[in-house]
């Protein structure tokens, strides 16, 4: 056994080595996500059980005070046996509505749209994609405050309805949920199109011929062949809608007005400014965060079972 | 049998497609028998996928009409056309299992639940796959994606059945077998089957009737022995089976034999030619209808010197120079009485048998 082995000492040949070349080609991702993610979310866990400062900021001692003000009432004195406090559940339960109601308004108009980019030449594909995104060359909030001035009251839209002659009066958007999700589907309609582009996109068109020849109509094809084949990406679209859709504050900030205020505004408020409440505004964050992620775990859940299945 | 008064399937009546300015079909007229096992023959390009497709309803005609059992079909979209497909590459729906695919063209004609489950255990058992009926179509090999296929396709009983080139995807033993499974599945059903590919021997060994396809145009039609044995042209003589072409002018002729010159100056005897006097063409032999002599035969047509031979197990291949320079094949039977090696380089006499010999004008 004497002599080097030369395939243990190639670092790429041997196992263990090759093993650390590859962590340390990972490290600067790991770095990133260490430091950009873990630790904001440990740092809010962290924040939403300590005690708050009035004048923004925290004071270095444990407290649930956060979590209990968020789900329960105990009086203006806090003296009082508690009551579940509806305020908060309220805000979050609206807001999901409004985030269910915007993914299925960005999926109804976000499909035939990238069915439609999906069965065109190779060639246009790329200009119809490229019209889909131009929007997002300019920052959401001046998109946001635009989308403001043209649906209020004397903006052009309702100066447009009126001279046309469709309508006598303004037509009321602003500060209605209306304009919030107006707001909302106009932000996150290309989170929708792009990955139903894609799957579409990868969809086997002479499935659907075969299921013609089988005597299905158009209709039919599309649910019992196209939708099932293209699923993932419509499932990708919802939650890359719902997700941001939730928590946005934009949209209602801007749009909604005081009367529609989502779980988004009532984290921003904690923070912003002095007024705020920094570990109830964390303590909203790390709710909202659970919430999400018992969404994804049901979603890859039923991803694993459908697949175990085949 | 009285041919005119069979019944008709599928009446292609003058058929022109165009893409753009490339004529896929031109003018192609076509009529397949009820219950007949057809075959659009062609090479890649020919336009014999493209007549498949607008029977199927998947491509329109730009001019010309197309009938199913005396009702033009030509205007009716292709999920209500009675007449099914087994896709080249199969086209299962892979979110199904194979008792789903099976079922799904039934589902959507609206038959009832009792007809559909009895209908499908029956086409499981024609093609063998009853313990498969719960598996997806990914897990199943490539012969059986082929076989549930076709028990797709053949499960909402259409009155014509298309196959584009359903067995090229398999290998060989597979696609042998399954040629005889496919003529015995139609003769069993008497469903008419219209049958596309590029491979004779495939055409040869399970039609009624083949149509030869080149160039969007039909070449010939008719029984396998009818277009081996006389060819209406070159391309045909050439594309069905080894042939023999030979550069020659029409002499003469009548009703039963015709004359040829061939460019050594000799004039052989041919099987009757409608073409006139002095018309150029080929001299169209197959290698097994040439039969070798001694030089110094009288019998002897034409003369040559051996180039090489290659033995095939039932036959030889001998490979023959004539005199104007031409090469020919000849294909001798082997067979224990007869054991003669041609040597390259010998001399040799060719005696063409005048019967299966064409005259074919270019």
């Amino acid at each position: 056994m004497a002599g080097p082995n030369p395939v243990a000492n190639d670092p790429v040949a041997s196992g263990g080595t090759f093993d650390g070349i590859r962590k340390r080609l990972l490290l600067p991702a790991w770095l990133v996500i260490g430091f950009f993610l873990v630790l904001p979310v440990l740092m809010m866990l962290l924040y939403s059980f300590l005690t708050k400062e009035f004048r923004g900021g925290v004071i270095w001692e444990f407290s649930p005070a956060a979590y209990d003000q968020f789900f329960f009432n105990r009086g203006l004195f806090g003296d009082e046996p508690p009551t579940i406090e509806w305020t908060y559940i309220g805000i979050f339960w609206r807001s999901i509505v409004q985030a269910f109601i915007a993914t299925l308004i960005c999926l109804a108009i976000g499909f035939p749209t990238a069915y439609y980019i999906a069965t065109r030449p190779p060639s246009t594909r790329s200009i119809w994609l490229f019209l889909v995104t131009i929007p997002y060359w300019v920052n959401l909030l001046i998109r946001t405050v635009s989308m403001k001035f043209l649906i209020r009251d004397n903006g052009p839209l309702n100066e447009w309805l009126m001279m046309a002659g469709i309508i006598d009066t303004p037509f009321h958007i602003i500060n209605t949920n209306l304009a919030v999700q107006l707001g909302l589907f106009y932000s996150y309609l290309p989170f929708m199109v792009l990955p139903i582009y894609a799957s579409v996109e990868r969809f086997n068109f002479s499935l659907a011929e075969a299921s013609a020849d089988l005597y299905a109509s158009r209709w039919a094809t599309l649910r019992r062949v196209i939708l099932p084949s293209v699923k993932p990406g419509i499932i990708a679209g919802c939650i890359l809608v719902f997700v941001p859709s939730l928590g946005a504050f934009l949209a209602p900030d801007l749009l909604g007005g005081a009367k529609n205020f989502m779980i988004g505004s009532l984290i921003e408020e904690q923070f912003k400014g002095n007024a705020g409440n920094w570990p109830f505004g964390a303590a909203a964050s790390m709710i909202l965060l659970t919430m999400v992620l018992f969404v994804l775990m049901f979603y890859a859940r039923s991803q694993a079972r459908s697949e175990s299945v085949t | 049998m009285n041919q005119s008064s069979a019944l008709i399937a599928v009446d292609v009546e003058s058929v022109s497609k165009n893409y753009g300015k490339v004529a896929a079909l031109n003018n192609v007229s076509l009529s397949i028998a009820d219950r007949e096992f057809f075959t659009l023959l062609g090479p890649s390009g020919c336009g014999k996928t493209t007549l498949l497709r607008i029977i199927a309803g998947f491509e329109t005609v730009t001019a010309g009409n197309i009938q199913l059992y005396g009702d033009s079909i030509k205007d009716l979209p292709a999920n209500k056309r009675p007449v099914n497909t087994v896709f080249q590459q199969y086209s299962l729906f892979p979110h199904m299992t194979v008792e789903e695919n099976i079922k799904f063209g039934m589902q959507m004609q609206g038959k009832d639940s009792r007809a559909i489950e009895n209908r499908t255990r029956l086409m499981l058992d024609m093609v063998q796959l009853g313990e498969f009926a719960n598996r997806k179509s990914a897990q199943l090999s490539g012969g059986q994606q082929q076989r549930v296929a076709l028990a797709r396709a053949l499960a909402p009983e259409p009155k014509v059945l298309l196959l584009d080139e359903p067995l090229s995807a398999l290998d060989l033993k597979l696609r042998q077998a399954m040629r005889l499974e496919l003529k015995q599945i139609q003769q069993e059903t008497g469903i008419t089957f219209v049958f596309v590919t590029h491979d004779q021997e495939e055409a040869l060994t399970m039609s009624d009737r083949i149509a030869v396809m080149s160039n969007g145009q039909v070449q010939q039609v008719g029984s396998a022995e009818s277009i081996y044995r006389d060819p209406r042209n070159v391309f045909v003589a050439n594309f069905i089976g080894e042939t023999n072409m030979l550069h020659a002018v029409l002499v003469d002729g009548d009703s039963a034999t015709a004359n040829c010159r061939l460019d050594s100056g000799v004039v052989v005897s041919c099987a009757a030619s409608d073409a006139n006097a002095g018309t150029e063409g080929k001299l169209c032999i197959r290698p097994e209808r040439l039969a070798l002599t001694t030089p110094d035969d009288s019998r002897a047509d034409l003369h040559g010197v051996v180039q090489r031979s290659v033995y095939l197990g039932t036959d030889t291949q001998i490979s023959v120079v004539v005199d104007s320079g031409e090469e020919l094949l000849v294909r001798v039977q082997n067979s224990s009485e007869k054991e003669h090696a041609y040597h390259n380089g010998e001399n040799t006499g060719l005696i063409i048998d005048p019967h299966s010999a064409r005259f074919l004008s270019n």
